[in-house]
């Protein structure tokens, strides 16, 4: 049988993908799909299975740190510019989903949104959302306030209750990230949520949650009645 | 033309005896200057002091159009223009960041300062005054005005300015317009609200002070323990 030409074949990887969508494509086909973008003319099955034999599915080739993505021979220095771009970009989409969504109606909304951005961070990162007085995210209304080591974060109450005032924020949800993987509280999470509760109610801003998402789990406060 | 030098005791060796303050304003004016008209009599501070004899003053020199000061012998259009740039240069002075900014170091200046405006309105205002290191208004902000009772005035109004403006400490005024400055209970409450919210911001509360038609009273007590 005569072998396919690479113009052939993704042609018609285009055509199953445009007829199924992302059903009944395999994560290495998907990847193939998005290598054939960046990549001109070649075959680039093979790169699509060794990032795949790399990284474990298509979840972990988006969260591979850039450099480790450079270092995959055959993928170049674009490739992983542009998983880069498929990530942010659908993280954007979720977060701009999110907004003007109360999130006392729908807190998984926003868990999925924290996992999504600070889930798979190799280091602690603390983050605020900036909330109207009915809970919903305002526009453009995630910060990244502290970017700490491994597994430590400072995180100073009276920046972030002033880095609320200066937004005009009523509300705000907090979340953490635990690189280890595990979601609980630990007891200076529990301390820092205190102080930052009662930081805020002195300015009579509410917080709404803390979210702590180790892995793909994620911890809520407010759901724990923790708050 | 010749120049006609200022001599041993002219202003310049004045200036690095004495000081600046040393000089007369026909020595400050001949520093500008620097030369006077030609001929016998034609220092720099005899033109000085001919232009201040038909002007009346520093403040007549100072409303004397470009036409009028050239009309004068030794004064041509350059140095018209260097003495129109000076006066511009102390009127810009005068009405910009060097002028002395309002101090309130005690109640009593606080209602010195606030009672005129405040005394004689038919409802209550309640004023947010901000201030730098050195007890100087940076800015008031008019917080609330009605009926007050307190629950009106919402500390995120008071602190967000604050905030924004970098201010060090914050002085609040109300007043009373039944005439008596006797705080009510509510004025209590709301200043402790607004004293502990300002611990959290690093921002200071000095003072509150209720001014009516039959004096003023402080929250604070600041008169007797501070001074």
């Amino acid at each position: 049988m005569k072998r396919d030409q690479p113009a052939g074949h993704r042609k018609r990887l285009r055509e199953r993908f445009l007829r199924t969508g992302t059903r009944g494509m395999a994560d290495h086909e998907l990847i193939e799909l998005v290598l054939t973008l960046v990549i001109p003319r070649s075959d680039v099955k093979p790169q699509a299975k060794t990032l795949i034999g790399r990284f474990g599915n298509l979840r972990g080739i988006l969260d591979a740190p850039f450099d480790d993505l450079r270092r995959i021979s055959g993928v170049g220095t674009v490739t992983p510019v542009a998983l880069r771009i498929i990530k942010e970009v659908a993280t954007l989409y979720l977060q701009q989903s999110v907004e003007g969504v109360p999130l006392s109606s729908h807190p998984e909304m926003f868990h999925d949104l924290w996992r999504m951005r600070i889930g798979s961070l190799p280091n602690e990162v603390f983050e605020v959302g900036y909330l109207d007085a009915a809970g919903r995210l305002v526009r453009d209304g995630i910060a990244t306030l502290e970017e700490g080591t491994l597994d430590r974060t400072a995180v100073y109450p009276r920046k972030v209750i002033a880095a609320a005032l200066l937004r005009g924020a009523a509300g705000l949800v907090f979340a953490h990230n635990h690189p280890n993987g595990d979601r609980r509280p630990s007891d200076q999470d529990k301390l820092l949520t205190r102080a930052l509760v009662l930081a805020a109610e002195t300015v009579q801003i509410r917080v709404f949650d803390h979210l702590i998402v180790g892995g793909d789990k994620v911890f809520s406060f407010r759901a724990e009645g923790l708050l | 033309m010749p120049v006609i030098r200022v001599g041993e005791s002219g202003p310049r060796e004045l200036l690095a005896r004495g000081g600046v303050e040393a000089l007369s304003d026909a020595q400050l004016i001949a520093l500008l200057l620097r030369t006077g008209a030609s001929g016998p009599g034609g220092s720099a501070t005899a033109l000085g002091a001919g232009l201040l004899a038909s002007h009346g003053s520093v403040a007549g020199l100072d409303r004397a159009s470009m036409r009028e000061l050239c009309g004068t012998r030794g004064l041509g259009p350059a140095k018209a223009a260097t003495l129109k740039a000076a006066l511009e240069l102390g009127r810009r002075l005068m009405s910009g960041a060097g002028r002395p900014r309002t101090r309130l170091s005690s109640s009593r200046e606080v209602a010195d300062h606030f009672t005129p405006r405040l005394f004689n309105l038919p409802r209550e205002v309640f004023v947010a005054v901000l201030l730098n290191a050195r007890n100087e208004i940076i800015r008031e902000i008019t917080v609330a005005v009605g009926c007050l009772t307190g629950s009106l005035v919402h500390p995120r109004e008071v602190f967000q300015p604050a905030v924004r403006d970098s201010a060090a400490a914050v002085i609040l005024v109300h007043n009373h317009p039944s005439g008596d400055p006797t705080p009510s209970p509510e004025d209590v409450q709301l200043t402790e609200r607004l004293v502990e919210a300002g611990r959290i911001l690093g921002i200071r509360v000095l003072d509150h002070v209720v001014v009516a038609h039959g004096g003023y009273a402080s929250l604070m007590d600041r008169d007797r323990k501070d001074n």
